[in-house]
């Protein structure tokens, strides 16, 4: 039982929300955490498929992050340890036995706690597991951090009111319409019915188009599930998408489209390579190429986290040449105090005009992420 | 009533008109195109992760 994924769940979700909702009155706003640990535990014991060894990978984490890493001098060895299972898993090893549902953003929720561990906080394993396997947001994000997730779970049931479930039940809502109904209205009659007889150049333009607006609405559709769900049972996640097509260029589209995940790569790759790089004196004097070296490495690994195929590591690839060629262009902007290319226009015609370029390389960077040209 | 909450008041029956109507068109047992297969379950989301 996936979460959002058929009936059951939605029966499932309603009656964790009776739960909480009823808990709350029962204990007095109180115990929220160990409430939400024994209802996630029982839902990934009972309705997942090797949920047991998503118990077991908590746990072990838990002492490893507690225990072994600090005493690892470099969090990166630590941090790569942690990644070790789903590596195997992009690599396909057969190891089945490991994998579980959500286990790469899973990975990434406990890398971000062994990162940001200090051993002068508090670090309970009620509030671990509850990180890392909050249901709504288990399988696919929005990505939040240990702090900022343990300090919102404390205040819970204070957040539960009437204000809050409503909106959360509007973005909720707006997630079924996304998903179940314009997605799905866009995979059946927009990607599949449109039958062009040769695969000419229209019909790759209108397959590209298809799909990028699929993939919108399917992705941002489950991110709205997600967070509207979780904002009824107390606990507001950031959010994921926030309309990608009225970006500007590619950094302005990144916060725009799976923006939990942006961050997280900035704040967990592209910083600390940017740093990495500082240390070495040949690139001391050249600063655009050590930001363009991080930006390559960051945006190329996310291609590549989604598994070590063609699609992926060339959209990897083709995302990163976007972002360096803008970076490159706004640093040279700058140097030269005027827009070197769009200077002429006026800000309301480079505005469109952005717009429109952006949306039209994100279609083919998309489109051969989608690996259906293959 | 104030222009904000006809506006909301709007935009909120404008989403529970879309989804009724969508889901119905969607997933109604009548509706005997041979696109009537409901693929949500098997999406991108789910497929990849």
């Amino acid at each position: 039982m996936t979460p959002f994924s058929n009936i059951n769940f939605y029966v499932f979700a309603f009656i964790y929300f009776a739960i909480i909702l009823l808990c709350k009155f029962i204990f007095k706003n109180k115990h929220y955490s160990i409430i939400t640990f024994s209802l996630t535990f029982l839902y990934l014991l009972l309705y997942i498929k090797l949920g047991i060894s998503a118990i077991v990978f908590s746990v072990v984490s838990y002492l490893f992050i507690k225990y072994v890493s600090p005493k690892i001098n470099h969090r990166l060895i630590s941090s790569l340890i942690l990644l070790l299972p789903m590596i195997l898993f992009k690599i396909k090893v057969d190891l089945s036995i490991l994998y579980f549902i959500g286990l790469s953003f899973v990975t990434f929720r406990a890398i971000q706690t062994n990162i940001d561990y200090n051993s002068k906080n508090e670090f309970k394993f009620i509030d671990y597991f509850n990180f890392l396997f909050f249901i709504p947001a288990l399988l696919i994000g929005p990505l939040d951090r240990f702090n900022s997730f343990t300090q919102k779970s404390n205040k819970a049931f204070d957040n539960i009111n009437i204000e809050n479930v409503e909106s959360g039940f509007t973005e909720f809502l707006k997630g079924v319409l996304y998903k179940y109904a314009i997605a799905e209205f866009i995979y059946r009659y927009w990607l599949n019915d449109f039958v062009f007889v040769d695969k000419t150049f229209m019909y790759y333009l209108n397959d590209m188009y298809a799909y990028m607006f699929y993939l919108f609405f399917d992705f941002a559709g489950y991110s709205a599930l997600a967070c509207g769900f979780s904002k009824m049972i107390g606990v507001e996640l950031p959010f994921n998408f926030n309309k990608p097509f009225l970006a500007l260029n590619p950094p302005d589209f990144w916060q725009r489209w799976h923006a939990s995940l942006t961050n997280w790569l900035t704040d967990y790759v592209f910083k600390p390579a940017y740093k990495w790089l500082n240390g070495f004196q040949k690139l001391k004097t050249y600063p655009i190429t050590k930001q363009n070296i991080a930006i390559f490495m960051t945006l190329f690994i996310m291609g590549c986290w989604n598994g070590f195929e063609a699609q992926f590591i060339y959209s990897g690839f083709i995302y990163a040449v976007y972002s360096m060629v803008h970076n490159t262009y706004v640093i040279n902007c700058r140097k030269q105090q005027k827009d070197i290319l769009f200077g002429n226009l006026s800000p309301k015609v480079v505005k469109y005009l952005s717009m429109f370029l952006l949306i039209n390389f994100t279609v083919v960077a998309l489109y051969v992420f989608s690996g259906r040209w293959l | 009533m104030k222009k904000e909450n006809y506006y909301n008041f709007l935009k909120k029956m404008l989403l529970y008109v879309s989804i009724v109507l969508g889901l119905y068109v969607l997933y109604n047992p009548h509706n005997k195109s041979k696109y009537n297969i409901p693929h949500s379950a098997t999406s991108f989301i789910y497929a990849q992760f």
